[in-house]
């Protein structure tokens, strides 16, 4: 049972859960940092350690905490993880600090993590509670990431900042510039609803 | 069910919440000056790596402290550098409009101040993968040896010595970037030499 739990609460946000092309969470970021393959990643992994975690703690202490504070708190939490991941990041990767700017600090906002927190951990045991936090990261990372490889790759003709495609591609400058993210995002949403969701719905 | 007591609704809240902060703040602040010395030394070695690169001295990358300390002696508000002839050179910091924010830039200079040594971005907001671009060497290497004031002219067209290729999608970003470099160069020989 037990187990059982752990892995339908890990598979759901990979799925049909899934925070940024089910539930519509997230979307700022999505489209903020999806620009570049490093970029994304790095923030990817900033998202997976702020959700994991902050959903981790809060879930230790949701007992104490009152009613009427709890989002006070749940931000309180958050923004430490947060702050904690650009000084980190500051540190020891200045470059890409440099890049991502104030994106890092705006992890803060991101509403998949404050939604995780108030729907999940403040009604789950920790062990659970870091499962959906680290699934629901990684379910919006993989999103982010099948999206930027397309934004590069189509924008810049580069991956990971290293020429791909030859000279006979033509770059297509909408893709890195925001609108871009939203035609990505779409499409993503489309073709995931389209040819995956649909058919449990018709199965039912 | 718990009773809902004045402790209970009014204090408590106000203990627990003041309880996480001093939690949150310790932790932080503790991070915060584990990592102090690392993030001032990487502030320090950038901008020295983009005076180096402004003067066109060649360095290795582990290497930037002791190139920059044997060559780089900091003045009021500009640097004096030995460049690698023995000739004397300047590097002048300046900062201007961008398109999104401001953008701060060294500029380096031969001893006539005129010519220039090159170009290097300290900070920039422009766009992602459009003007962002003037960070890439191929566009900042173009200044070399160059002198100014310079007409920034389509991708791929410059041919006269004062013509610089722009960057295709991020027209407002090049005309910014030449105009603080034009301000740069009008106004070296006063920065340097004084009022």
């Amino acid at each position: 049972m037990a187990r059982g739990a752990a892995k339908k609460t890990f598979l759901k946000p990979l799925g049909r859960d899934n925070p940024v092309f089910a539930q519509i969470l997230g979307i700022c970021s999505t489209l903020a940092v999806t620009g570049k393959l490093e970029n994304t990643v790095v923030m990817c992994i900033g998202v997976i350690f702020v959700t994991t975690f902050s959903e981790g703690t809060l879930s230790l202490i949701r007992k104490w905490i009152p009613a009427r504070i709890r989002m006070m708190v749940e931000t309180l939490v958050i923004a430490t993880f947060v702050i904690i991941v650009d000084i980190v990041l500051r540190a020891f990767y200045p470059d890409i600090w440099r890049q991502l700017g104030p994106y890092v600090g705006l992890i803060i906002t991101n509403c998949i993590i404050m939604g995780r927190a108030e729907a999940f951990a403040l009604n789950n045991p920790p062990g659970l509670s870091l499962i959906d936090g680290l699934a629901s990261g990684l379910g919006y990372s993989y999103v982010l990431i099948v999206i930027a490889f397309f934004r590069e790759l189509m924008g810049t003709g580069q991956l990971w900042g290293v020429q791909i495609l030859g000279d006979w591609w033509t770059n297509w400058t909408i893709m890195v510039m925001p609108a871009g993210a939203f035609f990505m995002l779409a499409i993503f949403i489309w073709v995931v609803k389209g040819v995956f969701i649909q058919e449990e719905q018709h199965g039912k | 069910m718990k009773s809902e007591t004045f402790f209970s609704q009014r204090i408590f809240p106000l203990i627990f919440m003041g309880a996480v902060t001093v939690v949150a703040i310790t932790l932080v602040t503790g991070i915060y000056l584990l990592t102090e010395d690392q993030v001032l030394r990487n502030e320090l070695l950038f901008e020295r790596q983009a005076i180096l690169d402004a003067a066109g001295i060649e360095f290795d990358p582990d290497d930037i402290e002791r190139v920059y300390e044997q060559r780089v002696t900091k003045e009021n508000g500009w640097y004096s550098v030995q460049l690698p002839d023995d000739e004397r050179g300047y590097v002048i910091s300046i900062i201007g409009a961008g398109l999104w924010g401001p953008i701060e830039m060294m500029l380096g200079f031969y001893e006539d101040l005129e010519r220039m040594t090159g170009i290097a971005i300290l900070s920039h907001n422009e766009t992602p993968g459009l003007g962002a671009r003037i960070e890439q060497r191929e566009f900042t290497e173009q200044f070399r040896g160059r002198s100014g004031p310079f007409e920034m002219v389509d991708e791929g067209t410059a041919e006269e010595d004062h013509e610089i290729d722009g960057l295709t999608g991020a027209t407002r970003t090049t005309v910014a970037v030449g105009e603080i470099i034009n301000r740069g160069v009008r106004n070296a020989p006063d920065t340097v030499r004084g009022e």
